[in-house]
């Protein structure tokens, strides 16, 4: 109970986070915030938080971002896919080398969905994906740090595997 | 030879299993919205999902604007009272010019024959929220199905058409900017009824004119108003007055640029119509 509350208000502040309004020049530059907690509860639990709560939360940010519905579900299904299969060697990196591969796949999370934009109707420069995925990862240590706290504090511990 | 063991855990599809299943609704969906225009019965249960998101990022606005109200003193007050007595003077006058004038308008329809012209009423809305994404240009405003609002009303604020209906939820809907990529206003122009129309760019500030042959009358400072062509914008609402005229070399048709006399950028305040006939 109290594990699914702690993950549920974390999503609510990450959704929060990503409506808030902003002044117009940082538009481009808001971290992807659901993308990094999904990404963040998929490593402390692979095993009961993945693909679908990932769908799930991609397909409540698309219509809270008035996107085409699907966009967001398919792409961060995928990253957490990604995270689930790769989340014993990633939790062993350190955080900066971690930060790193945030940047990547965040990248890659945004240049999907510009490409999705793309084909449906809504045609606009790829490099707008980076300063998005540069704040991401810039963010993501931090997040990362702060989350774990959250989560021991509240005596949630990840299962060991051997 | 070694026993078969049942495993352990039961396992689900595996993680890529369960992807390419999201991946297929997710394109379904995607060609589903492509497709078609109507709203999507699953993006107005998202909607009340996320309608209390709404309302706490709305939050912020909120407070400051009651701290605004709290705040004031009591010569600002009387000062904006002042004002606003001034420009209820001014409105009152202009409103008696204009009620002669749709007396006088209802006698010559009568003296032609003409159908009435409808005048409908309209609901005020608020904005709760703007898209974060500067590609799409829409907002949420705080009335929806409980109010009446239907998918593909018009919106006007204080200035000038504003947008459409989109998607209506329980107590919220979706408003389309007319500056969306998506969105497209049939216009003509005032001073000679050119019909032409206009297309979002997202641009707030600006909006393009296409398909105008070479040899038509548009001039910098036309004013453009709906036409009620396409049946969902009522005639003569002003839209947007025109910046740019230009003919680009290798182009067949004027490059026209117009800037919409809504602020697009700055409503809080808007108004729904409704029944009103083209």
């Amino acid at each position: 109970m109290k594990a699914i509350l702690l993950v549920l208000s974390t999503f609510f502040l990450a959704f929060w986070l990503s409506i808030l309004t902003m002044p117009d020049w940082s538009l481009w530059a808001r971290p992807d915030w659901v993308l990094l907690v999904l990404i963040y509860w998929a490593l402390a639990f692979p095993e009961r938080f993945g693909v679908w709560m990932a769908a799930l939360a991609g397909l409540l940010q698309d219509n809270l971002l008035g996107s085409f519905l699907g966009k967001h579900m398919i792409v961060y299904a995928l990253i957490v896919a990604v995270i689930i299969v790769m989340h014993q060697r990633f939790r062993m990196y350190e955080l900066w080398h971690q930060a790193r591969i945030i940047f990547f796949l965040v990248l890659s999370a945004h240049v999907l969905m510009l490409f999705i934009d793309w084909l449906m109707g809504y045609p606009s420069p790829l490099y707008l994906a980076l300063p998005t995925a540069l704040l991401s990862a810039l963010i993501w240590p931090w997040l990362m740090v702060a989350l774990r706290g959250l989560r021991r504090y509240f005596g949630l511990m990840a299962k060991i595997h051997s | 030879m070694p026993k078969e063991h049942k495993p352990l855990f039961k396992k689900g599809p595996s993680v890529f299993g369960r992807f390419t299943l999201v991946l297929a609704v997710g394109v379904i969906l995607l060609i589903v919205s492509f497709m078609t225009r109507k709203q999507n019965p699953l993006q107005g249960i998202l909607t009340n999902i996320a309608t209390p998101l709404y309302m706490v990022s709305d939050m912020p606005t909120t407070v400051s604007a009651w701290v605004g109200r709290v705040m004031t003193t009591k010569d600002d007050l009387r000062l904006q009272n002042n004002q606003l007595e001034a420009e209820a003077l001014v409105l009152k006058g202009k409103l008696q010019k204009l009620n002669a004038l749709s007396v006088e308008n209802a006698r010559l329809r009568e003296l032609l024959g003409a159908t009435p012209k409808n005048v409908g009423r309209v609901l005020l809305a608020e904005v709760m929220a703007v898209s974060p994404n500067p590609l799409y240009h829409y907002v949420m405003i705080n009335k929806g199905r409980d109010d009446g609002v239907t998918v593909g009303q018009p919106v006007i604020d204080q200035s000038g058409l504003f947008g459409q209906v989109v998607e209506v939820a329980k107590m919220t809907s979706r408003v389309l900017l007319i500056s969306d990529q998506r969105h497209a206003v049939p216009a003509e122009v005032s001073r000679n009824g050119l019909r032409v129309t206009i297309e979002g760019d997202s641009h707030y500030h600006q909006l393009t004119v296409p398909n105008v042959a070479p040899t038509s009358d548009v001039q910098v400072g036309d004013l453009l108003l709906t036409s009620g062509l396409g049946g969902l914008f009522p005639r003569g609402y002003p839209v947007a007055t025109v910046t740019e005229v230009a003919l680009e070399k290798g182009q067949d048709y004027l490059t026209i640029k117009a800037k919409p006399l809504a602020e697009l950028h700055y409503s809080r305040q808007l108004l729904l119509l409704f029944g009103q006939t083209p």
